[in-house]
């Protein structure tokens, strides 16, 4: 994108430029177009760009060789300011699907190197159709200022093998290149609709540990799977740019050291939160954390699990990494504890690397399926990873076929595995991951209803939730359910423990979408930048005029364009529900219990027809 | 003296959205009571029923955290900044 420094910020979407590729993997053909800009979407990119891409190409099998795979970049992606890393992609999702069968537009973003990458190799988007012949990893390469090449490399060596195999034995053959891959669950599509696309980090290649950052949910890895698409290698030196305007600095300041990443920071330095780890001493002291398939069970029984537990306990060492050229090192990651002797006293370091414990995978991965034990917590997170699947949709599906077996003792599903079961939910989850387990690989939709039970099947239209509770989060039917929540509803009764009618509708249908900006931006939403800092680093690192008011029109015209983009793949209101026992009264939950039936059923009336006044007002109605 | 008071945008909602406010006091326990004076529906927003801070919350002085305990009786010295920080969050 034609994103020279300007400082000024006089630049209008006509002064963008869009360097697109349309690969067709049948025939292995390119075709590259140089595009212009007609709107600030075109010229953020992200969802932004993905949803007006994906409205030109429905289809009705989100696996067809026809379905279009949209990668692509935000903004400010592979740009200097902090957490500029985000890479996204975009499809017809094989697990969000309306009542009436079709898929839905999806997208899932992750950061990593790999789109810093794809920006030194000059490439905004690109669209994949069609289907290999062979597993094929897609080399691309860019001589100097010239076009970018595309080579298509037999990849049959890499099937089998799991993502940091991949990863690792793609960088030793090209050391200069960052990757997006699927692990076994993607190859094995048909099997697993929740297969994740791996992006490749510096940490990750340095160390040979598993550190992928994840592009997780709504299926992206199996629509790639499905393309026969191994693997993607950005390869290309990294690019030394012009000097960053000095007025990016104190932005940048502000993301690695402001309030608005406190809470992800480390916690050792007492000057920050310790990450999304946390909201296990910030939800559990009030119960509102999900244990045993989002049942809160009201006693201490997760404390085991809390940071300072494992590090007190041991024997662990937590340490706080970061993404490349991030001050946040919100990564809170699992070492083995070994002593070491110096000058007559033991000292802790960190031996081998255990996993990454973000909340959401530890909690639905822990907690929820009824393990406290942080080494099997370890285990599992680390070999969800490994087999390339979505650790929220996976973790919620085993929880739910857990709480099958447990009410349906003569009658087991998933190899009789129940809550606590370790080693049964390790091999159902190699299972799943390799294609042998259809029934939890499809997700907890369908499963519960092949099993005509869909009461405590934990989803909205096919996305699984993530670890906050439904109970207290009528937001949920709405969500695009792309980041992890894409709804920002989800700790609003926690924050503000406000129950009235006229709230939710005001929740739901303004303040909740917010969340959808870095979608867009390209950037991490743990920087935490107000919209007018945000406006300002996108006017200084792009010369583009933006300012807060204009973040948020396009914030509700992308999601508005998602909502119009479900109604076009059949949505009707019938999709807009939560699970019936979502509804129901958890006495131990110590918020303020509110989203009953009778409340829901005046709310959904109500937030339909604002949205679809909305989509008038914007002139985008269906 | 005069002191800083930073407050989230998970509550900004019973500050009238102010995010930033200055008050007078010279302990976390005397400008915490010229906040509830200023935006009194606040305070059930930042203390529980027992008057401690929320297990989601935490105080940060000049980026530094302070513990939970006797939170109120820290001292403070002109020109602090005191931030409330809202510590669950998802991404």
């Amino acid at each position: 994108m034609g994103n020279e420094n300007g400082h000024e910020a006089t630049k209008s979407p006509a002064d963008f430029e869009i360097k697109s590729f349309a690969v067709n993997l049948s025939d292995q053909t390119i075709q590259p177009q140089t595009l212009p800009c007609e709107d600030l979407e075109d010229v953020f990119g992200g969802i932004a760009r993905g949803f007006k891409l994906l409205e030109t190409c429905p289809i009705d099998d989100a696996y067809a060789p026809n379905a279009t795979l949209i990668l692509n970049l935000g903004l400010l992606s592979g740009s200097d300011f902090m957490t500029g890393l985000r890479t996204y992609f975009h499809a017809y999702s094989p697990l969000k699907t309306s009542l009436s069968g079709k898929p839905s537009a999806m997208w899932s973003a992750g950061s990593g190197k790999f789109g810093t990458k794809l920006r030194h190799l000059g490439i905004n988007e690109v669209l994949f159709t069609g289907r290999c012949d062979k597993p094929t990893i897609l080399h691309i390469t860019r001589e100097g200022d010239g076009e970018p090449q595309f080579a298509f490399l037999n990849g049959s060596d890499l099937v089998g093998h799991k993502v940091n195999h991949k990863i690792q034995t793609l960088h030793k053959q090209f050391p200069e290149a960052h990757f997006a891959v699927i692990g076994p669950a993607g190859e094995n599509y048909e099997k697993v609709r929740y297969a994740a696309i791996a992006l490749s980090t510096e940490n990750q290649l340095k160390s040979g540990d598993q550190k992928s950052r994840w592009c997780g949910r709504g299926g992206m890895g199996g629509v790639m799977g499905s393309k026969n698409l191994i693997a993607i290698v950005a390869d290309i030196k990294d690019r030394v740019g012009p000097k960053a305007p000095k007025e990016l600095k104190p932005l940048n300041v502000e993301v690695a050291r402001g309030k608005g990443s406190a809470r992800f920071r480390d916690k050792k330095k007492a000057n920050g939160g310790g990450g999304t780890w946390a909201n296990y001493e910030a939800l559990n002291p009030v119960h509102a954390m999900p244990e045993m398939n989002f049942n809160p069970t009201g006693t201490i029984v997760s404390l085991p699990l809390y940071r300072d537990n494992v590090e007190a306990l041991g024997p662990y060492v937590v340490k706080d990494e970061s993404c490349f050229r991030c001050g946040i090192s919100c990564h809170k990651n699992v070492y083995d504890e070994v002593l070491e002797e110096k000058n007559g006293k033991l000292k802790s370091k960190p031996d081998k690397y255990r996993a990454k414990l973000d909340f959401e995978p530890l909690n639905l991965l822990s907690s929820n399926i009824g393990i406290f034990d942080i080494d099997q917590a370890c285990i599992l997170v680390e070999l969800v990873d490994e087999m390339g699947m979505d650790s929220i949709s996976i973790g919620t599906t085993l929880s739910y076929a857990m709480e099958y077996n447990r009410r349906h003792p003569e009658n087991k599903i998933a190899d009789g595995m129940s809550y606590g079961d370790f080693q049964a939910t390790h091999d159902v989850i190699e299972k799943i991951g390799t294609g042998q387990m259809e029934l939890l690989g499809q997700g907890v939709m369908r499963m519960s209803q092949e099993l005509n039970e869909p009461g405590y099947a934990m989803h909205s239209k096919g996305m699984e939730y993530p670890a906050y509770l439904p109970q207290t989060n009528p937001g949920y039917p709405w969500a695009l359910a792309g980041g992890h929540m894409s709804m920002r509803t989800y700790l609003l009764v926690l924050y503000e423990r406000e129950t009235n009618l006229d709230y939710w509708v005001e929740a739901i249908t303004k303040r909740g979408l917010s969340i959808l900006r870095d979608d867009f931006t390209g950037v991490c939403k743990f920087a935490g930048l107000p919209d007018d800092q945000m406006a300002d680093a996108i006017r200084v690192l792009s010369g583009l005029d933006v300012t807060a008011e204009s973040l948020q029109q396009i914030i509700r015209r992308t999601f508005l364009r998602g909502y119009r983009l479900e109604k076009r793949q059949g949505f009707t209101d019938e999709d807009y529900v939560m699970p019936a026992e979502a509804h129901e009264e958890y006495p131990q939950i110590d918020l303020p219990y509110f989203n009953t039936r009778e409340f829901f059923q005046e709310l959904k009336p109500r937030v339909m027809a604002r949205f679809n006044e909305m989509l008038e007002e914007e002139g985008m109605a269906v | 003296m005069s002191i800083r008071v930073e407050i989230p945008h998970a509550i900004s909602r019973y500050s009238d959205e102010e995010t930033q406010v200055s008050l007078e006091g010279s302990t976390v326990g005397e400008v915490l009571a010229a906040l509830w004076e200023r935006f009194p529906k606040l305070k059930t927003r930042v203390l529980n029923r027992e008057g401690n801070l929320h297990a989601y919350l935490l105080l940060f002085r000049n980026d530094q955290k302070l513990p939970r305990a006797n939170i109120g009786d820290q001292p403070l010295t002109e020109g602090d900044r005191l931030e409330i920080v809202a510590l669950a969050e998802g991404g």
